[in-house]
């Protein structure tokens, strides 16, 4: 389903990926591993074309994602460490954007129910920028469990979050699993690794091991 | 799409008013500036004066798109709308009606105080004035927009915005001071009509190219 072939990047000369290939089945968890700076981010960021790689390809679902129209990015959800939100939106505007934006209004219905859901329905109205990291933290979970993508792009998702929410995201990505749904997930701790992951790939100078 | 852009564009700075309020300051303050330093002779000051009103655009124009994509890498928002299926030429769009609404607001706001403060007459041919104002904001912002497209994602935009945004701009502030002094001065059409002409091509030029180049300028 999604093929990533020979990506090379480098900041400043500082190669950080070095021709990384790898594929990934439909309905596959993939955990991504490796030290601070080893290059996660970065590839995260290029198979959601927010960044460019230098060389090399990035298809999901026999498309180019490098060449091909935007509309091919439908099924693929990015989250990275921000919450990619409005700070003077609400969940729900910032919700109801992010809908827009991917032209599934008839979703709008669910805002309250998921909200309610990861504990964030009293605040509905408020702009996020009152809210803590981990209440944007669980505002991710949210546009996830919303937006219901075919491949999850997520950067470390138990950033900032208290039991409860590390619950939800464990619950998260067994739905995922269950929906046969694929998801990469950048992960630092081994455990949940081996219980999330149908595979860890370990990323170190460059390379995937 | 374009209108749900435009709208989100619009109800930010309905809720921040900061874009707009930070223009409205900052040219008010530039007006006083000219208003108490200058000690000329009228008929030398509205020589000057279409040259002192359209610095004072180019200044503003950068507080307010420097505003306009602060809030998009704030919590890195720009990101969702990047890697969203959304046309990127479409966000382009988005930003140059935007910024073409902002600055013509605080035109609006600001050009009575202009003409007051500096003790100048208000032109004769004010709907000309006004109509050919706009048509340099179309050519301004999209200029704006283009180059706030190229530096969002750098760690020196603020730096690089006006370093890039002035050079880019001078030929229209030229071109629009040229046609604001013909009009002050009640010339006729035909004198000046080749600046209109510039600033016609700048606006399709640059409205062209950045609907065409935003897809790559904004990826990292």
């Amino acid at each position: 389903m999604l093929y990533v072939k020979n990506i090379c990047k480098s900041f400043n000369r500082l190669s950080v990926l070095d021709g990384i290939s790898f594929t990934q089945n439909k309905g596959e968890i993939i955990a991504l591993m490796g030290k601070n700076g080893s290059g996660k981010s970065t590839l995260l960021r290029i198979i959601a074309r927010i960044m460019k790689a230098d060389s090399g390809t990035v298809a999901f679902k026999e498309k180019n994602l490098i060449a091909a129209d935007s509309i091919h990015r439908q099924n693929i959800l990015y989250i990275g460490h921000d919450p990619g939100l409005y700070s003077f939106f609400s969940p729900r505007e910032n919700l109801r954007f992010l809908l827009s934006l991917r032209s599934l209004t008839s979703k709008e219905k669910y805002i309250e129910e998921k909200l309610d859901r990861y504990g964030l329905i009293d605040f509905i109205d408020n702009p996020i920028n009152v809210f803590s990291r981990g209440m944007l933290q669980k505002l991710k979970l949210v546009q996830i469990d919303l937006i219901n993508p075919d491949l999850l792009l997520f950067d470390e998702p138990y950033s900032s979050l208290d039991e409860d929410g590390i619950l939800l995201v464990d619950q998260l990505i067994a739905e995922i699993k269950i929906q046969n749904k694929s998801a990469i997930l950048v992960l630092h701790d081994n455990q949940k690794a081996k219980i999330h992951g149908d595979r860890i790939l370990r990323l170190e100078s460059g390379s995937i091991f | 799409m374009l209108l749900n852009l435009i709208k989100k564009e619009l109800l930010i700075e309905f809720r921040s008013k900061q874009i707009i309020l930070s223009m409205l300051i900052f040219g008010l303050a530039i007006i006083l500036i000219f208003a108490l330093s200058s000690n000329i002779s009228s008929e030398i000051l509205s020589n000057y004066s279409a040259g002192m009103f359209w610095l004072m655009n180019l200044f503003i124009v950068v507080i307010g798109v420097h505003r306009s994509f602060a809030y998009e890498k704030e919590f890195d928002a720009f990101s969702l709308m990047v890697s969203a299926p959304v046309d990127r030429g479409l966000i382009f769009l988005s930003k140059w009606v935007s910024g073409f609404i902002f600055i013509t607001t605080t035109q609006l706001i600001i050009i009575t105080p202009f003409f007051k403060l500096l003790l100048l007459d208000i032109p004769e041919n004010l709907s000309f004035f006004i109509l050919t104002s706009l048509l340099v904001n179309l050519a301004m912002m999209s200029i704006a927009s283009i180059v706030s497209g190229i530096v969002i994602r750098s760690n020196f935009s603020e730096i690089l915005l006006p370093l890039l945004m002035f050079p880019l701009l001078s030929p229209l502030m030229i071109a629009a001071t040229k046609i604001s002094n013909n009009i002050i001065n009640s010339q006729s059409y035909e004198l000046w009509n080749v600046w209109v002409l510039i600033i016609v091509s700048i606006v399709v030029l640059f409205g062209l190219a950045g609907y065409a180049l935003f897809d790559f300028i904004v990826e990292e």
